[in-house]
């Protein structure tokens, strides 16, 4: 009876049933939804499912400080920089050095305090400016004085330019590694146009360089992501593969393979815990060396802990620990023990297994230095270091009670806590992963001059200044590298326990992701359809 | 800061009957001050909260270990650099010298540069404000949808919902908004395929990828609220559908519709929207968790990554714009309540 009343009121009113509506309703719903899920919104919407081959996705877990390589460390900025600025050197994805800005270069006389270098002629930066010997020497200039990490990497006391595209520069001390220091490697041979210049902050946004592509600032957001589009102006159209590029900032490990995974990326840097769930998603998985992660002795002369000052006690340390065991057990798989640190040309594979593990000889040092009953001993490690941070300091720490050395370790959240205290004095020892990408010549100016900044004892070991200066001004410095190598091992300066691993995910239709130690941030510039 | 509500039925004073069942007076008829001093007492209000806010965020952000220069150094610079650099961005003077440099640049309207990346502040602010806006915007109004409608429907008990309303609070918070998040990306994004697991694409590039870019986002920050919704809104209606003036109505014949929509609804609105504004100040916190998630690019994942880096400048910036974000959102629910029951503005 009702039911028919209100069938009556709403025949009479226009009104359409309750079921017809909310059917209607639904049916719009799923309508909606089946649109908003289906369609991807174009090529340049983050969320496309379809992107063409000519366009490159990639995905960075950081982006460096800003746009400007001036103020950038090494990492994923040098992914950044060197779409938007070409390098004065190339550095090959094998770690060899070959033309980039410069066609040719050599040093003037003996020593290596002299390097020239000749510029190619029809290159020009990204706002039309001609690539000059001037644009470069006011380059080199800005970037000693922008304050960057890399601001001192090449002692410079003057810079010549002799034509238009010749440069020559005068070092305050011999350097024999000039043309890889101005490689992408180490920021500073990304030289910036002389009206950016002029303007430091702006390159912040728009880094005005002579690579192959551009950033669109107006698609872009600082530490977020970034797109680029070719270069009309830069000399080789040719290497130029990718109509677009976009970088997202991922900081998330799982985060970034679930954009991979929903075909958001193209490319992405990857890590220990997610290399195998990206290579099971079907991703290439490119695997390959990534420094070193170990124990930084910086008490080398035994001021805050006297019992380091004692080779004796310090290859203790070295022989207590398992590698095999910790470099599985807490790195993963690729993890590679070692008793050396690693550098791009100081590595000798004999040094490797030099210490083997036998904690009965190492107690057997312990006590022939006195400290049968063991010590104490402060460390720190960086909690943002994933496995190769506390974790492993942690593991370190474990094998090393065993003889009877006790390490007290602290923990730092974040890396400027962990910087500060590695730099400030007070802890002998440091829970540390180096940089790939470090030469000898480096190395020893990081932990062994007796300046260097994780020297602030002020240690020094005669034998091993005589090797760093004679490489310094060698024609050929590469066997000075390795009898350096062979001195820090022997003495114990160090306890590295493994070289790690990088990993980065690629998609099938993307080749060219190649790297190497000397080389450890895979260029987007190599890299092409497939 | 809210104004007090009624939830039950309030005989008030009206001669012919319950007063909730007559049209309401207009708001100014209630008013004690002017809308303008309103406004001037809030503003007023908010300028020593600002100056507490971020005299806060300055000193705990001062307080963690490390500094910026070490941040933008990294463990390889010569230790002269260290000096130099923080000479150059004023670290090297005490912290309330600093902060006070950066008050007097703040109440010039100078929110500073970051020290990362040398863009201004407000600069970087306006960039990613949308995004934290329209993420907000939208789990609140996916939140009152949801949420009222599934509380209506429990206490209707219609399509056989019953306690549904009680298993959805228990569910949202039970289950923190990052893990749903997680489950949403795994499902939807990953397996289905069918929506972005990163990323925000802004309306004026793409409609459709706007949205589809904030589906997941704004349904793992809106359960929570839908929860706290639906049970308050539930737990309401029964208080009102249990009162005497809705007896009365049904004895005078008003069709339960009518009392439902007309008049216990109107009774309860003023409560819902004070749980909203609570709503939009917890999702402003939920939203640092969601937008690192989906790594969207608002203003979450900026003060995250700038309090790990020591970019005070920068914190201090987002600090700001999150604590006039609170005071504009009280300022409103006191608006939408008063409109909504004009006795309460008594302030």
């Amino acid at each position: 009876m009702r039911n028919a009343q209100r069938s009556t009121r709403l025949r009479a009113s226009g009104e359409k049933p309750r079921w017809l509506r909310a059917a209607a309703g639904a049916l719009a719903a799923v309508t909606g939804i089946a649109v908003l899920t289906a369609c991807g919104g174009g090529s340049t919407d983050a969320s496309s499912g379809s992107a063409g081959k000519t366009e490159l996705r990639i995905g960075l877990q950081t982006a460096g400080t800003s746009l400007n390589p001036a103020v950038n460390g090494s990492g994923s900025s040098t992914q950044i920089s060197a779409l938007t600025n070409a390098a004065i050197t190339h550095i090959q994805p094998d770690g060899s050095v070959s033309p980039g800005l410069a066609t040719s270069w050599h040093y003037v006389g003996s020593g290596n305090t002299q390097f020239q270098f000749t510029l190619r002629q029809d290159a020009k930066f990204s706002d039309g400016s001609p690539v000059t010997s001037q644009a470069v020497k006011g380059w080199l200039e800005y970037f000693a004085k922008a304050g960057g990490s890399f601001a001192k990497s090449i002692p410079i006391s003057s810079i010549d330019t002799t034509d238009d595209h010749t440069v020559v520069l005068h070092l305050s001390s011999p350097n024999p590694i000039v043309p890889y220091l101005l490689s992408e490697v180490f920021n500073i041979g990304f030289v910036a146009s002389p009206a950016a210049v002029a303007d430091p902050a702006s390159l912040a946004t728009n880094p005005a360089g002579a690579g192959p592509y551009q950033v669109v600032p107006s698609e872009s957001v600082a530490n977020d992501h970034y797109t680029f589009v070719p270069n009309k102006h830069y000399y080789d159209q040719s290497k130029i593969k990718y109509n677009k590029v976009t970088v997202k900032i991922i900081p998330q490990a799982s985060t970034m393979l679930a954009a991979l995974q929903s075909n958001q990326l193209d490319v992405a840097s990857g890590d220990v815990s997610t290399a195998e769930a990206a290579s099971s998603a079907g991703f290439n998985v490119v695997s390959g060396p990534f420094g070193w992660a170990g124990i930084l002795i910086i008490d080398r002369s035994g001021t805050t802990s006297p019992a380091l000052a004692d080779v004796r006690v310090r290859q203790a340390l070295n022989y207590a620990v398992d590698r095999k065991a910790i470099a599985s057990g807490v790195l993963g798989k690729g993890a590679i023990p070692t008793s050396q640190p690693i550098t791009t040309d100081g590595y000798d594979p004999s040094y490797d297994d030099y210490y083997s593990y036998d904690p009965d000889k190492a107690k057997a040092l312990l006590s022939a230095a006195g400290y049968g009953n063991g010590f104490s001993l402060n460390v720190i490690c960086p909690v943002y270091y994933g496995a190769a941070g506390c974790p492993l300091t942690e593991a370190v720490a474990q094998d090393l009670s065993k003889v009877g050395v006790k390490l007290t370790v602290k923990n730092n959240a974040t890396q400027s806590e962990h910087v500060k205290l590695l730099v400030g004095g007070t802890y002998p020892a440091a829970g540390f992963l180096q940089n790939p990408n470090v030469p000898m010549f480096q190395l020893y100016g990081f932990d062994f001059a007796p300046k260097a900044v994780l020297n602030h004892p002020g240690w020094n070991d005669p034998t091993l200044d005589k090797l760093w200066q004679d490489g310094s001004a060698a024609a050929d410095p590469a066997p000075y590298w390795k009898q350096m190598t062979a001195r820090v091992v022997t003495e114990a300066y160090q306890l590295p326990i493994a070289s790690t691993v990088a990993h980065w995910y690629v998609a099938k239709h993307v080749t060219g992701v190649k790297f190497s130690p000397a080389s450890s941030s895979p260029l987007p510039t190599e890299w092409s359809p497939n | 800061m809210v104004a007090e509500l009624t939830t039950s039925g309030d005989p008030g004073q009206n001669s012919r009957g319950n007063p909730l069942l007559t049209r309401v007076r207009p708001a100014h008829q209630f008013m004690r001050r002017p809308l303008v001093t309103l406004v001037g007492q809030r503003v007023a209000l908010a300028v020593p909260l600002l100056m507490l806010v971020s005299a806060l965020s300055y000193l705990l952000v001062s307080l963690t270990p490390g500094d910026a220069a070490v941040s933008i150094l990294g463990p390889t610079a010569p230790p002269e650099a260290y000096d130099n650099l923080r000479h150059t961005l004023g670290l090297n003077e005490p912290v309330y010298k600093q902060y006070g440099h950066w008050l007097g640049q703040a109440l010039q309207g100078d929110l500073g540069r970051s020290l990362f990346s040398g863009q201004a502040v407000s600069e970087m602010i306006v960039q990613r404000l949308p995004v934290t806006l329209w993420l907000i915007g939208g789990a609140l109004l996916v939140s009152l949808i949801a949420g009222v409608g599934l509380g209506m429907l429990s206490v209707t008990g219609r399509f056989g919902l019953g306690r549904l309303a009680d298993l959805v609070a228990v569910i949202g918070f039970a289950m923190p908004a990052f893990w749903i998040g997680v489950e949403l990306v795994a499902i939807f994004a990953v397996k289905l395929r069918w929506l972005p697991a990163i990323g925000y694409v802004s309306p004026e590039q793409s409609l459709t990828g706007w949205l589809r870019s904030l589906i997941l986002p704004v349904t793992a920050l809106s359960l929570h609220g839908i929860a706290v919704l639906a049970k308050q809104t539930r737990e309401a209606l029964l208080d009102v559908l249990n009162s005497e003036f809705v007896h009365d109505a049904r004895s005078n014949g008003i069709p339960e519709r009518s009392i439902l929509f007309r008049h216990a609804f109107k009774n309860i609105a003023p409560r819902i929207a004070t749980v909203l504004g609570v709503q939009a100040v917890v999702m402003l916190g939920g939203s640092v968790l969601v937008e690192n998630v989906y790594a969207l690019p608002g203003l979450g994942s900026l003060i995250v990554s700038a309090a790990v880096q020591h970019d005070l400048p920068l914190v201090q910036g987002v600090a700001v714009c999150f604590t006039i974000f609170v005071v504009v959102i009280n300022l409103l629910i006191d608006f939408i309540c008063m409109a909504l029951n004009p006795r309460s503005a008594t302030w």
